[in-house]
């Protein structure tokens, strides 16, 4: 009992009840303004030294970031570029498909023919002929003669043929000549071409009542073009009383500088008859 | 042997690029004529022996690719190149001023001699819708286009041929 109560013991006991105290205190929140002012000082210099620390090890590390920031750039910007890129070639795409659905559907509304679809890829180098070329030729069974169409009516038809393309003559050349008959009218007539692209309607008997807005479709005469294929409107006439026929002026129902892609009529053969011509 | 490559290149991308573009951009009915234009360019520039093989070659290849008369565009071509050739050995050599000349005095000697071809087919064309449609644009056309080609040719021949050098 004596040795209980030794300087020593009494000495720890009194920590032990400091410290205990200490605790009750602190935990019953009663030394929170006193830990406030103790801590504060060493929270604020803490904080300076972590925002210094940062800052400097910003410093050294920011270039490597930088650079690596700006590689990211560049493959996002590489990546925009290419779906762009992708982007404007699906819209393309797009337009070409509308263009062919728009083909199919003539062809299955004209079941008689056989079909072949060609692209056009260039125009002839002189502008006093009109010419397109077109990227189909013997390869795909084209041959000099065949009839070439859109979905909106007659184009002309083949002039030369290589393997894997081929020249057509519009029907606006000067050189071409189609036998067409006027609906309305119940009159035959021929369609000129010329050095400007412009056609012009002939040899259409005085007699005939030709109104502006009649509709021409191919006779089938000649042997050059099936027949009823839908080719233009006349624009005007022209009457005069010394002349054997009246002419005019047609409109074009196919717009022969935008074309993009045409139907060769494969399973019509054109007759020749140059023998027969004096 | 880099002359003749570039020369070939050059001429193939004229082709290319008078077909699927300059023929669709019409003018009234005229439109320029690029290939006539890098010949132009092209036959002041050069001085090689044999180049004028290269001027028969693709005369030959466009007059087979195009509706116009057998050989006209061999003609046409040939001729430029000649009156450049007489050119290079005057006063005027490699001038802006030669080349407006050759392409002026080109175009009207192409778009005759289209014309001829017409007339001797029997096609009626009429003079004066020929001279205002299609002449007078194809000019114009041709001589706003004249002086980026010459640029552009003078800068790809200069390190294929400098001028000079005969091989």
């Amino acid at each position: 009992m004596r040795n209980l109560f030794t300087s020593t013991n009494i000495r720890n006991i009194i920590i032990l009840l400091v410290v205990a105290g200490i605790l009750m205190l602190a935990v019953s929140g009663y030394l929170t303004p006193l830990f406030s002012l103790t801590f504060s000082p060493l929270i604020s210099t803490q904080s300076w030294l972590s925002q210094r620390y940062l800052a400097i090890r910003d410093l050294f590390s920011s270039p490597r970031d930088m650079a690596s920031l700006r590689e990211r750039n560049i493959l996002l910007e590489n990546e925009v570029s290419q779906l762009q890129s992708q982007i404007v070639e699906l819209q393309e795409n797009l337009s070409q498909a509308q263009i062919l659905y728009t083909l199919l559907d003539f062809a299955r509304t004209n079941p008689q023919h056989e079909y072949t679809a060609a692209t056009v890829i260039g125009r002839e180098i002189s502008p006093y002929y009109q010419y397109i070329i077109i990227d189909k030729g013997s390869n795909q069974g084209i041959m000099h003669g065949m009839p070439v169409v859109t979905q909106q009516g007659l184009v002309g038809r083949i002039d030369a043929v290589v393997a894997n393309a081929s020249r057509v003559q519009l029907i606006s050349d000067a050189e071409s000549v189609v036998n067409v008959h006027l609906q309305n009218a119940k009159v035959e007539g021929q369609i000129i071409g010329s050095i400007t692209g412009e056609i012009y309607l002939e040899m259409i008997p005085q007699d005939a009542k030709i109104q502006v807005g009649d509709v021409l479709l191919t006779s089938g005469l000649g042997g050059n073009y099936p027949p009823n294929i839908f080719v233009g409107q006349v624009l005007s006439m022209q009457s005069q009383q010394n002349r054997l026929f009246q002419s005019g002026s047609v409109q074009s129902i196919v717009d022969f500088s935008t074309l993009s892609a045409v139907l060769i009529i494969t399973n019509f053969e054109a007759v020749d008859i140059t023998p027969l011509v004096p | 042997m880099l002359f003749y490559l570039y020369s070939s290149l050059g001429f193939i991308a004229a082709i290319m690029l008078q077909m699927g573009v300059f023929s669709r951009a019409a003018l009234f009915s005229g439109t320029a004529d690029v290939v006539l234009l890098f010949l132009a360019a092209w036959s002041l520039r050069q001085q090689q022996k044999y180049s004028w093989v290269l001027v028969v070659i693709f005369g030959l290849i466009l007059s087979a690719i195009s509706a116009a008369p057998a050989l006209s565009l061999l003609i046409v071509y040939l001729s430029v190149f000649l009156a450049a050739t007489r050119l290079q050995m005057g006063l005027w050599r490699s001038s802006l001023l030669s080349i407006f000349l050759l392409v002026f005095f080109g175009t009207f000697l192409a778009h005759g001699v289209y014309i001829a071809g017409l007339f001797a087919r029997g096609v009626p064309i009429s003079l004066t819708e020929a001279f205002t449609q299609i002449m007078l644009p194809s000019v114009l056309l041709n001589m706003l286009l004249t002086i980026p080609i010459h640029a552009l040719v003078q800068e790809i021949f200069r390190n294929a041929a400098p001028i000079g050098t005969e091989i």
